[in-house]
């Protein structure tokens, strides 16, 4: 008999009702948490005043991530300390969403700084700095951490993102 | 055990195609590589944070063909099949929609809805879709072929030699090989079927890296195997068992029995080969190793209900083999055992309480034991703790419902002290601050006409011209007030005369200057009035910020009204579960005692039986 069989039989049968029960309770959780997100980000997060960070990777043969610290004007706001899951799906392509924040309108200075392995398993550590004016408009930037093929060595930037 | 590990196996086989749908492709994750949106939803996916991730998902409007799948997917991650279905059946059903997918994406979800109709029974409409897939499939091969069996069962092709190289690297490999073993087996054909299994044993791929789109609907059975050194394990433990299985239909007995001696003490179908080992040694008269396997089950296997065979079995074997003494003395072991068994049945009949399944040393080991075991308990189960992460989300929104509250009231207070205290004040020092530059600046014009107006000297620069001013204006008043006593001052006069006449001069000379800077000097003034005016205007409209801060907060309270109904309903549903999970197990209690008895009835027959003819041996002695 084919293996499958006996679970064949049982999931064929029609959907017992405590299944689609829990299956719509499990669809009010995802419209509850988006219409909480959307207030959320509108009353404490509103465009004038947010600033938002977020982190990917396309790295792994120069430099390998252990942390990061974010100042905002000279002043910590942030620090992330990598788990290898996290570092695993930053290879895999995804960003992450590092901080989220209010500040006010004007000139700000927003400065990571990395923290890792880098070429020859040396210990590495590099700090970027990006300026910005803060308007009406989120902030939204993204820190990338690449490989540099031309010098060996691992290069990191930021990425304005518009249009959000 | 033997059924759940049915049921794992099955479910390696009959949805490792179906469940981890989707391979890993160079175009897959270069797409998500392009697209941020679908990446920070990949970041909470990785994070195992599927209600997350779906949400950063609701937040983007592109491309809704690749939205729709990926939703798909994490849904199915949620364990919400038929959610899934109907998003996938969506976008299939739009040609326009699902043209733009990449192909290997779209074929992904039609191989996911085509699972879904199969374990709907709907088999017409499966092969439908599934006729829809378009080549080269790839990494999907394996999936589809699997499907393609399951569809076809047991009508599949079994001389299909080629499958060993048609799905080379495959993880589906073994599955779809060891249907056919099974359908070989089906049409007794036993030889055919070892030399496959052989082969198969041969060709077992080390595990390859799971991709994204293959994590991604990665989905209940598949879960504990998938990938993993102990799928791999498990594999080669049921192709062992199966090849004992084979050998057994070919009546080898001996070949069996060697096989089974070698199998792993530790594997999850240890109790299967235990069952068919203690079968295949009591064929081959092996009465002492049958012993020690009899008790063996009896101590590792302390629910299952060959272990209770077990315990009459031993004294049995003794009795076959004219031991009646043993035997008698194993048959009251037994009857001793069952007693046992029975009481600790007895003790299974408190049922079960939410924190006891919150925390696992909270359940008895026949609990465990049956949760794991039966189908329909592990389900109740498994929506049980569903049930509880969703209360555990609900807590964290209604924490963040009250922080939305506490922002709102905050704002509020701020709002209400603006308008009803700061901005009036603000509003009347600056009506006060314009009536005082209007003053102002109507005085400097009549001042302006006057030959030498006293308050128009430049400042610092002409103090020594304005202090000769004032006294020359009393110089001249004291001249005037002489000339009235009488007394002759003309010559003072003129002198006073030619002084004004100076003065008159620094003060024509300096007149463009002193123009110039009295009219930029209240253009500042205009202009700083102007801001402040127009600051007051904005804080003025932030007095329809209040509507909008009250709407937010009539929004809030109807969130709240929303989460303590889905909280009732959750603890509704959750009590209805636990009044079946607990139904379950004592259905499952009563019929286990009614085994019991009957088989402590059979063994007191069997003790009655045995001291019957000792009886008769003493009595025939005598």
């Amino acid at each position: 008999m084919l293996l499958a069989m006996p679970s064949l039989s049982a999931a064929a049968t029609t959907e017992p009702p405590a299944e689609q029960q829990l299956e719509q309770l499990k669809q009010q959780a995802i419209a509850l948490n988006r219409e909480l997100f959307i207030l959320e980000e509108e009353l404490l997060f509103p465009p004038q005043t947010q600033l938002a960070v977020f982190v990917s990777v396309d790295a792994g043969s120069f430099f390998q991530l252990d942390s990061i610290q974010l100042k905002l004007n000279d002043e910590a706001v942030d620090a992330h300390l990598y788990t290898a899951s996290e570092l695993e799906g930053l290879a895999r392509g995804a960003i992450q969403p590092l901080y989220k924040g209010n500040i006010r309108a004007g000139e700000h200075t927003l400065t990571a700084v990395f923290v890792g392995i880098g070429p020859e398993e040396r210990d590495y550590r590099r700090a970027i700095s990006h300026r910005f004016t803060k308007a009406d408009e989120a902030v939204l930037l993204e820190l990338k951490i690449t490989d540099s093929s031309a010098n060996y060595q691992p290069d990191f930037s930021v990425e304005v993102w518009s249009g959000n | 055990m033997v059924r759940q590990l049915s049921i794992m196996l099955s479910g390696r086989l009959l949805l490792l195609v179906l469940v981890a749908a989707l391979s890993q492709t160079a175009m897959a994750e270069s797409l998500l590589r392009t697209e941020k949106q679908y990446r920070l939803a990949a970041w909470h996916f990785y994070q195992d944070d599927y209600y997350q991730a779906l949400l950063q998902l609701s937040m983007t409007a592109e491309s809704p063909a690749k939205t729709s799948l990926l939703q798909a997917g994490l849904l199915l991650q949620l364990d919400m099949p038929a959610a899934t279905a109907r998003l996938l059946q969506q976008l299939l059903d739009d040609q326009t929609l699902s043209g733009k997918l990449p192909r290997q994406l779209r074929n992904v979800a039609l191989l996911q809805y085509s699972r879904f109709l199969f374990e709907q029974q709907q088999s017409d409409q499966a092969e439908h879709y599934l006729g829809q897939l378009s080549g080269p499939l790839d990494d999907l091969s394996g999936e589809a072929e699997l499907l393609k069996q399951l569809l076809n069962w047991p009508a599949i092709n079994t001389a299909d030699s080629g499958v060993f190289d048609r799905l080379a690297g495959h993880n589906e490999l073994p599955y779809v090989v060891i249907n056919q073993i099974l359908a070989l087996r089906q049409q007794q054909q036993p030889q055919p079927a070892l030399v496959m299994l052989e082969q198969l044993n041969n060709r077992l791929q080390p595990e390859t890296a799971t991709g994204f789109w293959r994590q991604l609907f990665r989905w209940r059975w598949s879960d504990p195997l998938i990938s993993s050194d102990s799928e791999r394990q498990a594999l080669a433990d049921y192709l062992q068992l199966l090849q004992a299985g084979l050998l057994v239909d070919q009546l080898q007995w001996a070949d069996a029995q060697q096989v089974l001696s070698q199998f792993a003490s530790n594997s999850v179908l240890t109790l299967p080969a235990m069952i068919l080992y203690r079968d295949v040694l009591t064929e081959n008269r092996q009465i002492p190793s049958l012993l020690s396997v009899l008790q063996q089950l009896i101590d590792r296997y302390p629910y299952a209900d060959a272990s209770w065979l077990a315990a009459h079995q031993l004294g049995n074997q003794f009795e076959r083999a004219l031991a009646q003494q043993d035997a008698l003395a194993a048959y009251r072991w037994a009857d001793q055992y069952y007693q046992q068994q029975l009481t600790i049945n007895s003790g299974h009949a408190r049922p079960l309480t939410l924190s006891q399944l919150a925390e696992s040393s909270g359940l008895s080991g026949w609990q465990s034991y049956q949760l794991r075991q039966q189908p329909g308990l592990f389900q109740l189960n498994s929506q049980l703790n569903a049930l509880q992460q969703l209360q555990q989300l609900q807590q964290q929104r209604l924490d963040r419902l009250k922080k939305l509250g506490e922002v709102i009231d905050f704002k509020l207070a701020q709002q209400q002290q603006l308008l009803t205290s700061a901005l009036p004040d603000l509003s009347a020092r600056q009506q006060a601050l314009q009536l005082q530059a209007e003053q102002l600046a109507a005085s400097i014009a009549s001042a302006k006409a006057e030959p030498m107006a006293m308050q128009l000297w430049l400042g610092d620069s002409e103090q020594n011209y304005a202090q000769l001013h004032v006294m020359l204006s009393k110089a001249r008043g004291r001249a005037d007030a002489l000339s009235a006593a009488g007394r002759d001052v003309a010559d003072a006069k003129q002198r006073l005369s030619r002084l004004e006449g100076i003065l008159q001069w620094h003060y024509q000379y300096n007149r463009a200057q002193r123009h110039w800077q009295l009219d930029k000097q209240q253009q500042q003034l205009t202009a700083e009035l102007a801001r402040i005016g127009q600051a007051l205007e904005r804080l003025s409209r932030l007095d329809g910020k209040t509507e909008r801060l009250l709407l937010q907060q009539q929004q809030l309270a109807a969130m709240t009204v929303q989460e303590s109904q889905f909280g009732a309903a959750l603890f509704v549903q959750q009590q209805q579960l636990l009044a079946g999970l607990n139904s379950g197990l004592e259905q499952i209690r009563l019929a286990e005692r009614e085994k019991l008895l009957e088989m402590r009835r059979f063994n007191t027959q069997a003790i009655a039986r045995v001291m019957e003819q000792l009886l008769l041996t003493s009595q025939e002695e005598q």
